[in-house]
């Protein structure tokens, strides 16, 4: 099993494909990390103006303009963080979301089946699918971090300006954030990770049923944009979808069981699908 | 030869994927369900749901506390067609156009064919929307009429910036004409022929994305050169003092329409399309 992990983990990774995902989405993350380092500067100068002319001593808002709201994860200001939860779905799934149907298309797989356990490798394929759709969105999150605390302190957030944060006191994570801003920018990464690697492993659960690799890359973004639609007008109060909840600010996280629910649905059912689809059926 | 390879286009990429405007006719069903909650106990016109279908959103104007979220809505009707018109003509290209090709041996004739073929697909898409929110219009009692009701502006349009606001109730209706339903149209046929014309360089995953891009840039800046902005009603000038000017729209897109077609026809007959790499 490892020995095939690896085999396919560098499969997946040694893979153009997955170089144009990450790109893409380091590309997001260094425009907002510039937006909002200028705008941090912008608005020093002009505290720095308000000081000289009121003659303050200290800035009362200095935990304001934090490491911990203006991440790509936490800032909902500029078009790259709304643009990276939207293409998270196809971003995730373009590394290796087709690799299952191709395989099965053009008959590599039968002389897999022939050397390998099919159920151990349809395993060890989803494992590595999740784990690369996942770092394809961690790897742009965490250089991200790396830029924006190059320049804007890690103040700790103070809860009397909930307002810059768009994390009001109401929110089930709002303790968290004010208590350890650290472990909630660690738990967002990793569950925006997590939804990464579900959207490509729903992509290849697609694939082994449609066998056609742009749908396997493409259904999970489709199927997002019209959930993202569907489940605003079912849901005013509660955030249903992953591209809302995910993206800046924790007042759209408004339930864990919504999302530790959407992230188990996700697995398993593309999981199943693969069970039922790939160890079932004959490939021959 | 050209009617003959549009036929083939139709039957392929309209008739044989059925399915994908099924799919469409759920989301208008669901948009004609979300429009008549909205408006619930407010009488509304059948002309009132296409106005909530290219309503879009107001100005985004980043300040603290005001997040941008794009329309959920106006971004699903946009993006879903462009994914529909997105992989037939190379999957085609890739497959038995090849053939096509060589028998018509006219490259001129394949991509007029495919742009006419996105241009009715898009306008058909749009005609389903029309024809399902018609039906849910008439059978949720709407009235059928002409013309939009100022209930509809008045709920839909709370930022009305332009003088006309002081008197909208009588006046500001009359001001959106049969344009503010064609222009969404045309730029997402625009959008469609744009994303056809990139996708014979790159792939087509690679326009699709750069047609979300540029569809989300859209909705962030509120400029005359971002052309998504003339597909939504908010954004119209009848509305808002610094919005823009659907004649113009209409202008800038056929100008655009017509580049792509013809730089398109020009550029795919120069191209080798026996050495590039299949889907």
């Amino acid at each position: 099993m490892t020995r095939l992990f690896k085999f396919e983990f560098i499969k997946a990774t040694k893979n153009k494909l997955f170089f144009i995902s990450v790109l893409i989405g380091i590309a997001l993350c260094i425009y907002s990390a510039v937006y909002v380092i200028s705008s941090y500067y912008n608005d020093l100068e002009d505290l720095k103006i308000i000081a000289e002319q009121s003659e303050c001593i200290i800035n009362p808002m200095a935990s304001s303009f934090s490491l911990y709201n203006k991440w790509i994860g936490q800032e909902w200001v500029s078009m790259a963080s709304s643009l990276l939860f939207l293409l998270l779905p196809l971003t995730a799934s373009l590394p290796y979301s087709w690799n299952y149907c191709i395989e099965k298309k053009s008959g590599y797989i039968n002389n897999v089946f022939t050397r390998v356990n099919k159920g151990r490798y349809i395993k060890t394929k989803f494992l590595t699918t999740f784990l690369v759709g996942a770092l394809s969105i961690f790897i742009p999150l965490l250089i991200n971090i790396m830029i924006v605390s190059s320049f804007i302190p890690a103040a700790k957030p103070n809860v009397y300006y909930d307002i810059y944060y768009n994390m009001p006191i109401s929110c089930v994570f709002s303790e968290m954030f004010y208590k350890t801003p650290l472990l909630f920018t660690v738990m967002k990464i990793l569950l925006i990770s997590s939804f990464g690697g579900s959207f490509a492993v729903l992509g290849q659960a697609t694939g082994t049923i449609i066998k056609n690799k742009f749908i396997a890359v493409l259904f999970p973004f489709v199927f997002m944009l019209l959930f993202n639609y569907i489940a605003n007008v079912f849901s005013e109060n509660v955030e249903l979808s992953p591209i809302q909840f995910l993206y800046g600010g924790g007042d759209a996280l408004t339930s864990y069981w919504i999302v530790i629910s959407e992230l188990v649905v996700l697995l398993t059912s593309s999981f199943l699908i693969m069970k039922i689809k790939g160890e079932k059926k004959d490939v021959l | 030869m050209f009617y003959k390879c549009l036929k083939y286009d139709f039957k392929c990429g309209l008739l044989k994927e059925y399915k994908k405007y099924i799919v469409a006719i759920g989301l208008f069903i669901i948009i004609g369900f979300d429009f008549s909650i909205k408006m619930n106990n407010i009488k509304i016109t059948v002309l009132d749901y296409f106005f909530y279908l290219f309503l879009g959103m107001e100005e985004y104007v980043p300040t603290p506390g005001n997040k941008f979220r794009f329309p959920a809505l106006w971004v699903a009707i946009i993006l879903y067609i462009s994914f529909i018109t997105l992989y037939y003509p190379y999957k085609d290209l890739n497959g038995y156009g090849k053939n096509i090709l060589l028998n018509t041996q006219s490259k001129k004739t394949w991509y007029l064919s495919k742009c006419m073929w996105v241009t009715v697909s898009t306008i058909i898409y749009f005609l389903i929307g029309f024809v399902v929110l018609s039906l849910f219009a008439a059978i949720s009692g709407a009235e059928i009429t002409a013309d939009i009701s100022s209930n509809a502006v008045i709920k839909l349009i709370p930022f009305i910036t332009t003088e006309q606001n002081l008197f909208y109730n009588d006046a500001m209706y009359y001001k959106v004409t049969l344009l503010h339903f064609i222009l969404p149209v045309v730029i997402c046929v625009m959008n469609n022929l744009f994303q056809l014309f990139l996708s014979l360089f790159i792939k087509p995953f690679f326009s699709f994305i750069f047609t979300v891009l540029y569809t989300i840039a859209s909705a962030y800046y509120l400029k005359s050169f971002m052309l998504g902005n003339y597909a939504m009603i908010a954004r119209s000038n009848i509305f808002i003092d610094n919005g823009v000017n659907f004649t113009d729209g209409l202008l800038i897109s056929l100008i655009v329409i017509l580049v792509v077609i013809i730089s398109g026809t020009v550029l795919f007959s120069k191209q080798d399309i026996l050495n590039k790499e299949g889907a």
